[in-house]
C-alpha cells in the first residue's frame, strides 16, 4: 500500500510543471548559425564547382597534349630511317 | 522578405514548445538551448519545402523528436568515445550528462521529479516518447501517432508497456528509497 502510493506520487511529481522561456539569445543565435551555414554551403559549392573545372581542364590539356605528340616525330625518328633490309650483321 | 516574416511568425509561436519538449529529454537548460536552436535553423530552411501534407505543429513536434534523440546518442556516443580514451575527460563527460536540473519542476516535487525523470531515461526511445507527448505535453494519442508516423494503437501500446515498466522500475527505487528512511 505504502509502495503503491509512493509510486503514484513519484509518478505524478511532474504535475504543475512550469513553462520555460528560452533565453532571449535564441532567435539571434539561430540566425547567426543558418547564415555562417548557408556562407558554408556556398564557399563549398564554389570549392568543389573549381574542383571539377580544374580537373575536366587538366584531361582535356592531356588529351590534346598525346594527340599532338603522335602527330610530329621525334628528332630520333627523322635522324635514323626506317632500314630497308633485316640483315643484322 | 517573406520567408523572414513566417519564420518569425514560427519562432514565437512554437519557440516554448520546442525549448520544453527538448528540455524534458535532456533536463538542463543549456543543452535545450542547443536542440532548439538546431530545431529552428531546420525550419528556416527547410520551410519553403514544407508540403503541409501535415499541419506545422505536427512538423516541428517531430523535428524536435528527432533532434532530441539525435542529441542523446551524440552526446553518449562521446561519452562511450571517452572511457576508452582518457579517464579524466570521460569524467567530464560523464558529469555533463548526468547534470539535470529541470527548472519546470515544482520546488516541493524536485526530489520525485528527478527519480521520475532517471527512471525515463531508461526507456526505449519510442516509449520515451510517447509517454513524455502524452504525459508532459498532454497530447491525444491521434496527434502523438502523427507526430510518430505510427497507428494510435501503437501509441497505445507503447504508452501501456511505458506505464508498466516505470512502475516496476520505481517499485525497486521503493525499495532504495526505504532503506534510506
Amino acid at each position: 500500500m505504502e509502495k503503491e502510493e509512493w509510486i503514484n506520487e513519484v509518478l505524478n511529481s511532474t504535475r504543475g510543471l512550469k513553462k520555460v522561456s528560452p533565453p532571449e539569445s535564441l532567435l539571434h543565435n539561430i540566425r547567426k548559425q543558418a547564415e555562417d551555414e548557408r556562407v558554408t554551403e556556398s564557399k563549398t559549392a564554389w570549392l568543389v564547382a573549381a574542383s571539377v573545372i580544374f580537373i575536366i581542364a587538366l584531361n582535356v590539356r592531356v588529351y590534346f597534349k598525346d594527340d599532338a605528340q603522335q602527330q610530329t616525330p621525334s628528332v630520333q625518328e627523322i635522324d635514323n630511317p626506317f632500314s630497308g633490309n633485316n640483315q643484322l650483321y | 522578405m517573406q520567408q523572414s516574416y513566417t519564420f518569425n511568425q514560427i519562432y514565437f509561436e512554437y519557440r516554448l514548445m520546442v525549448f520544453n519538449l527538448a528540455l524534458h529529454y535532456v533536463l538542463n537548460t543549456e543543452d535545450a538551448e542547443e536542440i532548439a536552436q538546431d530545431v529552428f535553423v531546420k525550419v528556416y530552411k527547410n520551410i519553403h519545402n514544407f508540403k503541409e501534407q501535415s499541419s506545422i505543429k505536427t512538423w516541428i513536434y517531430r523535428i524536435t523528436v528527432n533532434a532530441s534523440l539525435d542529441y542523446i546518442a551524440y552526446k553518449n556516443s562521446k561519452k562511450r568515445f571517452f572511457i576508452f580514451g582518457k579517464r579524466e575527460s570521460a569524467d567530464k563527460e560523464y558529469l555533463s550528462v548526468k547534470h539535470t536540473d529541470h527548472p519546470g519542476v515544482l520546488l516541493e516535487n524536485k526530489e520525485t521529479a528527478a527519480m521520475l525523470f532517471s527512471v525515463i531515461n531508461t526507456l526505449p526511445e519510442t516509449q520515451r516518447t510517447a509517454f513524455l507527448l502524452s504525459k508532459l505535453e498532454g497530447l491525444g494519442n491521434a496527434e502523438i501517432a502523427e507526430i510518430m508516423e505510427t497507428s494510435i494503437a501503437a501509441v497505445e501500446s507503447l504508452q501501456v508497456r511505458a506505464k508498466k515498466t516505470l512502475r516496476e522500475k520505481l517499485g525497486e527505487k521503493f525499495e532504495e528509497y526505504r532503506r534510506k528512511k
